[in-house]
C-alpha cells in the first residue's frame, strides 16, 4: 500500500463473528493500513414495529485507515539526512573482489591513456613550457611534408637552437639539392635526442643524415650530473613508452630521483600538473596563444635570426685565472662568468658515460641503415676552458662504429671568440650567420 | 607512516594479505602487532606509554565488575585519572607552567619542559576512557582478553586520529567478526581513495594558501586576503581531516570493522547546532555523553544549560591543544550554541528559501572562529578579525582552480546531501565505478601536491 496517500483514507470490516472481523483485520493490517479506534463487538437489534428486540446475533465492525501523515515539524534546525537503508550484503569473493579491482584500474587507465597518452592534452600545452616547446618543434618535423632533397636532421639543445639556421642554410648553395631541419631545444641532451629521434624516424631511413652535437669532445663535467637532471622528463614525457618505464627510470643516477622519474612516467598527469594550474588559471589565453603557436610558429622558428648582443671586450687569461668583462657588463653576471671560467669541478667521466650510453643507443639504431650519423663539436664559448687530455672519451667510443661521422673537433674553433657569441655558450647572430654555413659545407662532405 | 605515504600503502597490502591468509585466530594477533608497527614508525618511544594506558584502562575495568560498589568508583577514578594525567603532562604541562611564569613575572620559558606530544594521546585516551566509564555505567561487558582489549585501543586505522570509537562498536565487529562483503570492499577500497583525492588533491592545495597567509598575517593586509586565507583554512582542515576519516573508516572496512560516520557535509549546516550534528561527529557524541550530560546537560534549567554548553565547548577547545586560542574557538562555539538554544521555540518555521542564506551565515561564523584555531598566536588572530571587518582592501589569495575545487565539492556535497550519490555510485554498475575511480584518481594525479609532505592537520592533538 502507498503510504504517502493523502489524505486519510478509511474502511470499514464488517463480520458476524469475532473470528472473523480479527481475520480481516489482521489481512487489511498485513496490507499496511492501521487499526483505527477499538474494534466494536455487541449484539445486533432489529426493529419488529412495537420497539426495540434482541434478534440474537452479534455486530462485529472495525475500521482501518491509511498512515496519518506525520505533520510538519518545526524545528529550527534542519535534521542531517536519514541514513540510507542499507542493500542486502553480498558475500566477497575473490572473483568479485578481482573483477571489481580490475575494473577500477582499467577504469583509470583509460583515462590515463584518453588524456595523456591520446595526444589529446599535449595539444593545449603551454607552448613555451619545457614540455611545450619540445612538442611543438617534434609535431612541425614529424608532420612535415617529405622534400625530394636530401633532409639533413640537426638536433642539439639551445646552443644549436641559437647557433644554427634552417633558413640560412636552405639558402646557402641551394643547387646542391640538401634540406636542414633544426630540432634543437633548449635543455635537451643525449637521452632527449634519443627519444625524439627514435620517435621522429621509427623507420630509420627518413634521412640522409643526423647531425648530432656533443658539446665537449672532452667530456668535460660540469657541476650538474647530466644523467641525474630530473627536469629531462618534461621534455621526454610524450615520447616514452609502457616498455621505456624501467630503462628510463634506471638511467637516473640517484634513488630518489628514480622515485620521482617512476612516479612522472607511470602517472603522467604529475608532469603536468604546473602546465595544468597554468591553463586553469588562464584558459581563454592558453587557447589564444596554443592557436597562435600552431598557425605561425613554424615560421617563427625559421625566420628567428638569433640573439644581437655579443661579449666583444671580454678576455680570459687562463694562466693567471682573469677574466676581463666588456664595458657596463653587471656584476652579477661576471660574477656568473667568474664561475663559468675559473670554478674546478671533479673529472669523473659522468658526461662521458652519459654519451657513451645515450649517444650509442642512438647511433646503433642506424647501424644498418643508410643514414648517415654525424657527430660533431659546435663552437663552445668565446673562451673554452683548457681541456685535460681525457684517456678516454664518448668520441673514442662512437669512433669504433664504421657508420659514424666525426667532425675534426677543430673544425669550428675559429668561431670561438666573444664577438660571435651572445653569452658564455650561445652564438649570437653574427656567429650564427657564419656557423651555419661551415656547417653545412661539413655535413654535405660527410654525405655526399 | 602517514596515510597519504607510498610506506602506508605498503604496509596495508602486507597486513591485509597477513591478516587474510593466517587462520582466524591469528588474525588479533596481527592486527595488534600490525598496529604497534604503525605506531612505532612514528616514534617507538611512545609504545611504552600506549601499553602502559592499555594495561592500566583493562585491569581498572575488570576491578570496576569485580570490587564492590565502595570501590568500583574508585577504580573508575585511578583509570580517568591515569589517562587525564597522561594526557594533561605532555599535551597542557607547558601551557600551564607559560601561564604560572606570566603570573610569577618570570620568562614565558622558565619552568619548560622538552616535551615531544605522543602521536593520538588525545584519541586513544578519550576511548579509553570512554570505555571504563560505560563499564562503571554499567553500559558495558568487561573485556577478559587483553589482546582484545589491547586491538581495541591501538587498532591503526583510528589511533592516531579517530574516529572515537565506542568500544561496543568495536566489540561487536571483533567479537562477532564477520568476513567483509563485497559492498565493505569496494566502500572501503573507494573511501580511502576519496580520502586520498581530499587530502593530497584538496587540503593540500588550499594549506598552501592558508600556510602562506597565516605564517605572516601582516605580510598582506586587507580583508579580501584576510577571509580567503580563512576560507582556504576552513576547506583545508575539512578536507584534510575528513579525508583521513574517509581513509581510517574505508580501512577498517577492508579488515571487516565498521566504523560511525564522523563527517557529514558540514559546511552545509543552518545553525551551529547543526554544524556539531556533522563536524567531528565521534568527538561531538563524546563530549555529549561523557562531558556535557554529567554536567547535568539540560535538565537543570537554562542557565545551567548555557553554562554546561559553554564548559563542554571551552573544555572541548583546550582539548585540540593547550593554548588560548581553541580556548576562544572552543568559546565562540559555546556562545553561539547557547545562543541558538536561547532563541529556540521563538522561531517557529524556517522558509525553504532561508537555508541558503542561513548555510552561508553559518559558515561565516564558522570561519571567523576558525581564525582562532588556525592562527598562530592571539594577537595574530585579532589582527585577522580586524582585517576581516574593517579594512576593505587587497585581492584574493586563492586561485581560479581553488573556486573550481570548492564549486565542484559543493555540487557533490548537495548531490550528496539530497541524494547520497557517493553511496550510489559506489554500490552502481562497474562503468560507473570505473569513471568514478578514474575521476578520483586522475584528481590526485593532476592536483595532489607530491612534492612537499604535508602532515594531517589533527595529528598535532
Amino acid at each position: 500500500m502507498d503510504s504517502s496517500k493523502s489524505p486519510t483514507e478509511y474502511r470499514v470490516c464488517v463480520a458476524d463473528t469475532p473470528e472473523q472481523l480479527a481475520g480481516q483485520v489482521t489481512e487489511q493490517l498485513s496490507q499496511g493500513w492501521h487499526l483505527h479506534g477499538y474494534p466494536f463487538v455487541d449484539l445486533q437489534f432489529q426493529s419488529n414495529g412495537n420497539g426495540r428486540q434482541l434478534s440474537g446475533n452479534l455486530f462485529c465492525q472495525a475500521m482501518v485507515r491509511t498512515p496519518i501523515a506525520a505533520p510538519v515539524a518545526k524545528a529550527t534546525v534542519r535534521a542531517t539526512p536519514a541514513v540510507r537503508p542499507e542493500r542486502p550484503k553480498v558475500p566477497a569473493t575473490f572473483r568479485g573482489v578481482a573483477t571489481f579491482l580490475a575494473v577500477l584500474v582499467c577504469g583509470y587507465l583509460i583515462a590515463e591513456f584518453l588524456f595523456f597518452r591520446s595526444g589529446f592534452y599535449t595539444r593545449y600545452l603551454e607552448p613555451e613550457s619545457s614540455t611545450g616547446s619540445f612538442e611543438r618543434t617534434f609535431k612541425l618535423e614529424k608532420n612535415r611534408a617529405p622534400t625530394r632533397k636530401k633532409e639533413v636532421l640537426v638536433v642539439g639543445s639551445s646552443r644549436l637552437a641559437e647557433g644554427f639556421s634552417a633558413k640560412l642554410s636552405d639558402r646557402y648553395k641551394p643547387e646542391d639539392g640538401y634540406r636542414f631541419f633544426n630540432c634543437a631545444v633548449p635543455s635537451s641532451g643525449a637521452r632527449t635526442f634519443y627519444y625524439q629521434i627514435r620517435d621522429l624516424d621509427p623507420q630509420r631511413n627518413r634521412y640522409a643524415a643526423i647531425a648530432i652535437p656533443i658539446d665537449d669532445f672532452n667530456d668535460l663535467d660540469d657541476i650538474e650530473d647530466v644523467a641525474d637532471r630530473v627536469s629531462d622528463i618534461r621534455l621526454e614525457i610524450n615520447r616514452l613508452r609502457v616498455t621505456d618505464i624501467v630503462p628510463y627510470t634506471l638511467s637516473f643516477t640517484r634513488w630518489k630521483s628514480r622515485r620521482e622519474i617512476l612516479r612522472g612516467v607511470l602517472f603522467k598527469g604529475t608532469v603536468y600538473q604546473l602546465d595544468l594550474a597554468d591553463f586553469i588559471e588562464h584558459p581563454t589565453e592558453r587557447l589564444a596563444r596554443v592557436k597562435m603557436f600552431r598557425e605561425n610558429a613554424g615560421g617563427w622558428g625559421y625566420d628567428y635570426g638569433g640573439i644581437e648582443r655579443n661579449l666583444a671586450g671580454l678576455n680570459v687569461d687562463w694562466t693567471t685565472r682573469h677574466a676581463t668583462y666588456p664595458p657596463g657588463m653587471p656584476e652579477d653576471q661576471r660574477r656568473f662568468l667568474e664561475n663559468v671560467f675559473f670554478e674546478k669541478h671533479l673529472q669523473r667521466g659522468r658526461n662521458r658515460d652519459f654519451e657513451v650510453r645515450w649517444l650509442g643507443l642512438l647511433v646503433d639504431r642506424y647501424r644498418d641503415s643508410k643514414t648517415k650519423i654525424i657527430i660533431f663539436q659546435p663552437p663552445r664559448g668565446p673562451f673554452p676552458r683548457p681541456s685535460p687530455n681525457l684517456p678516454w672519451t664518448a668520441v673514442d667510443e662512437l669512433r669504433k662504429r664504421s657508420w659514424v661521422t666525426i667532425i675534426d673537433s677543430h673544425k669550428f674553433e675559429s668561431l670561438e671568440k666573444p664577438e660571435l657569441f651572445a653569452d658564455h655558450v650561445h652564438l649570437n647572430s653574427e656567429g650564427r650567420k657564419i656557423f651555419t654555413p661551415m656547417f653545412v659545407d661539413a655535413v654535405k662532405e660527410v654525405v655526399h | 607512516m602517514l596515510f597519504n605515504s607510498a610506506p602506508f600503502f605498503v604496509f596495508l597490502i602486507v597486513t591485509l594479505t597477513l591478516f587474510y591468509v593466517s587462520p582466524r585466530n591469528w588474525r588479533r594477533v596481527i592486527l595488534l602487532v600490525a598496529s604497534y608497527f604503525f605506531y612505532a614508525s612514528w616514534n617507538w618511544r611512545f609504545i611504552p606509554l600506549l601499553l602502559t594506558l592499555t594495561v592500566i584502562d583493562y585491569f581498572c575495568a575488570l576491578w570496576i565488575v569485580r570490587t564492590e560498589a565502595a570501590k568500583r568508583r574508585l577504580a573508575m577514578i585511578i583509570s580517568v585519572g591515569a589517562n587525564l594525567g597522561f594526557l594533561g603532562f605532555f599535551k597542557y604541562y607547558n601551557f600551564l607552567a607559560s601561564n604560572v611564569a606570566l603570573f610569577a613575572d618570570k620568562p614565558e620559558n622558565a619552568f619548560f619542559l622538552k616535551i615531544v606530544l605522543p602521536l593520538g594521546i588525545s584519541f586513544h585516551t578519550f576511548q579509553s576512557i570512554s570505555y571504563v566509564v560505560d563499564v562503571y555505567r554499567g553500559e558495558q561487558e568487561p573485556i577478559h582478553n587483553f589482546l582484545d582489549y589491547a586491538v581495541f585501543i591501538a587498532f591503526f586505522p583510528q589511533l592516531v586520529a579517530g574516529p572515537i570509537v565506542r568500544a561496543r562498536e568495536f566489540f561487536v565487529d571483533l567479537f562477532h567478526w564477520q568476513p567483509p562483503s563485497l559492498d565493505d570492499i569496494q566502500s572501503g577500497v573507494f573511501l580511502v581513495f576519496i580520502g586520498l583525492a581530499k587530502k593530497m588533491a584538496l587540503a593540500d592545495q588550499f594549506s598552501l594558501v592558508a600556510d602562506s597567509y597565516f605564517n605572516n598575517v601582516a605580510a598582506t593586509p586587507g580583508a579580501v586576503p584576510a577571509w580567503t586565507a580563512t576560507i582556504a583554512f576552513a576547506m583545508q582542515i575539512f578536507f584534510d581531516f575528513s579525508g583521513y576519516t574517509d581513509m581510517a573508516i574505508g580501512t577498517a572496512k577492508l579488515f571487516g570493522f565498521h566504523f560511525p560516520l564522523n563527517f557529514a557535509r558540514p559546511y552545509l549546516a543552518t545553525s551551529i547546532t547543526d554544524f556539531w550534528h556533522r563536524w567531528h561527529m565521534s568527538l561531538s557524541r563524546w563530549l555529549r555523553d561523557y562531558l556535557y550530560i554529567p554536567l547535568g546537560g539540560n535538565r537543570h534549567g537554562d542557565f545551567n544549560t548555557y553554562r554546561n554548553l559553554m564548559l563542554t565547548m571551552l573544555l572541548g577547545g583546550l582539548w585540540h591543544g593547550a593554548n588560548w586560542n581553541f580556548m576562544i574557538w572552543g568559546g565562540i562555539h559555546g556562545f553561539l550554541l547557547s545562543l541558538e538554544r536561547m532563541r529556540r521555540g521563538r522561531i517557529t518555521q524556517v522558509a525553504a528559501w532561508q537555508n541558503p542564506l542561513r548555510v552561508v551565515l553559518t559558515f561565516a561564523l564558522v570561519c571567523v572562529a576558525w581564525v582562532f584555531f588556525r592562527a598562530k598566536t592571539l594577537s595574530d588572530s585579532f589582527y585577522v578579525l580586524h582585517q576581516m571587518f574593517t579594512n576593505f582592501h587587497g585581492s584574493s589569495l586563492l586561485l581560479h582552480r581553488h573556486y573550481a575545487m570548492i564549486a565542484v565539492t559543493l555540487v557533490i556535497a548537495l548531490l550528496e546531501e539530497r541524494w547520497q550519490v557517493i553511496e550510489e555510485v559506489i554500490e552502481g554498475p562497474r562503468w560507473l565505478q570505473a569513471t568514478a575511480f578514474a575521476g578520483i584518481a586522475l584528481t590526485i594525479e593532476l592536483f595532489g601536491v607530491i612534492d612537499q609532505t604535508i602532515p594531517f592537520v589533527y595529528f598535532q592533538f
